[in-house]
């Protein structure tokens, strides 16, 4: 049985309220929710606020998961994911102050994702289409999705213009829908 | 548009990729049950942008998370219609700035939760549980904001020495005092009445603390807060 397979299983199990299944299926993705609400929120314990909220959600509907509509992994994450924005975005309305190193390490941080995630087909076309953006579009895209930036945190951050930004992301992901679809 | 990516796509597209505001984002959330296309475009955006999740490095998660967890959905009794989160404060400072010259209090338990109201129409019961890690306490919180009515409950061994009381505290925003809203039982279950005025607002706040017999002879609590938790609404759609 692949790990998809038994993650599916798992939340079927889950979806009948077989709390040891839960408890199986926790120590199998656990670690990756929680990496995945840790690189947005950054606090500890926020993170684990929103793994937590995530968890709940996942127990409550592990009946909704279909497998024609992507991984049991990727709609876990999304959960979790969609949960640490909002809370971010509670958190921290406003930009914060930007600092010099953290600019300077926009563009390691943005490419490391893709030198490790190559391991799938969708990945590989996912970089390829990527890399056809421009460097700053590809590093706006991948910072916001990975560590939660709004535009106006993206704008701080590479000092342009609110308006650029928007446009860089929206032309991207635009540029990014057609190449995928080739 | 001519390049097939219209204004409704770039939100779906903007909301799964994470730079929308937080107005926006309840926005789409909200109209994801009536639009179905609005819901596709997620649902694709959502299937496309997933092996950016694979380069984000798996960090392993206090073991407090699954226990925390668990103890909220082995709550008994009536139905669970909304989120439980529970916010574990790594440090004291906190209360102890709030308690400062109280002393060491040694066998100190406080808890805070946090009730936050997400939309005018959020469910009226709200759970929250926690736990005191290097303590075996495990309390779980329900509010009914329909009936007014905080019910404390501890599930793991709770111990209060002999000679002092558990006491349990409202803070809100508007008020951010704690406000003593009685002592609670540290084996069974306390149903206590929350004052009517300070519940509207958006976030409330209780918290317990270990006082001396009879309750804090001072109106302010005076233990340590180790703990917080959040509820959150559950119900809110992806």
């Amino acid at each position: 049985m692949s790990g998809q397979e038994d993650l599916v299983r798992l939340l079927h199990l889950v979806a009948t309220g077989d709390r040891e299944a839960y408890a199986d299926l926790y120590s199998k993705v656990s670690a990756k929710l929680f990496g995945v609400a840790l690189r947005i929120l950054k606090r500890q314990e926020l993170a684990e606020e929103a793994l937590q909220e995530g968890l709940l959600k996942i127990w409550y509907r592990a009946g909704d998961y279909r497998p024609d509509r992507g991984s049991p992994m990727t709609w876990m994450i999304s959960i979790v994911r969609n949960g640490s924005i909002d809370s971010l975005r509670r958190v921290k309305p406003e930009a914060s102050p930007v600092d010099a190193d953290e600019i300077a390490s926009i563009a390691d941080v943005a490419a490391s994702p893709f030198e490790r995630a190559i391991s799938s087909a969708d990945a590989r076309r996912l970089k390829a289409c990527l890399d056809q953006l421009g460097e700053r579009q590809r590093t706006c895209v991948v910072m916001a999705y990975v560590e939660g930036y709004t535009h106006q945190e993206l704008a701080t951050r590479f000092d342009c213009p609110l308006g650029t930004v928007k446009s860089w992301i929206r032309r991207s992901l635009s540029q990014l829908k057609t190449c995928l679809e080739q | 548009m001519t390049d097939g990516f219209d204004d409704k796509e770039a939100l779906a597209a903007e909301y799964v990729l994470g730079t929308l505001d937080d107005a926006e984002r309840t926005r789409v959330r909200e109209s994801l049950d009536t639009d179905a296309e609005l819901a596709g475009f997620v649902n694709a955006w959502t299937q496309r942008l997933a092996p950016l999740n694979d380069g984000i490095d798996p960090v392993a998660p206090s073991a407090s998370v699954l226990q925390l967890v668990e103890a909220a959905l082995d709550r008994p009794g009536k139905s669970i219609r909304s989120a439980v989160a529970i916010r574990f404060w790594q440090g004291v400072g906190f209360w102890r700035l709030c308690t400062a010259g109280a002393g060491a209090a040694a066998v100190a338990l406080a808890l805070i939760l946090t009730v936050t109201r997400l939309s005018p129409d959020a469910p009226e019961q709200f759970v929250a549980s926690l736990t005191a890690p290097g303590a075996p306490a495990t309390w779980l919180a329900a509010v009914d904001l329909d009936s007014r009515e905080v019910r404390v409950e501890p599930v793991g061994p709770v111990e209060a020495p002999p000679g002092r009381s558990l006491e349990l505290w409202l803070i809100t925003a508007a008020a951010p005092a704690p406000r003593s809203l009685g002592l609670i039982d540290p084996t069974h279950p306390t149903t206590i009445e929350l004052p009517s005025e300070t519940i509207s607002g958006v976030e409330v706040t209780l918290a317990i603390s270990l006082e001396p017999d009879g309750g804090s002879p001072t109106g302010s609590p005076t233990g340590p807060v180790l703990y917080q938790g959040k509820l959150l609404n559950l119900i809110s759609a992806d």
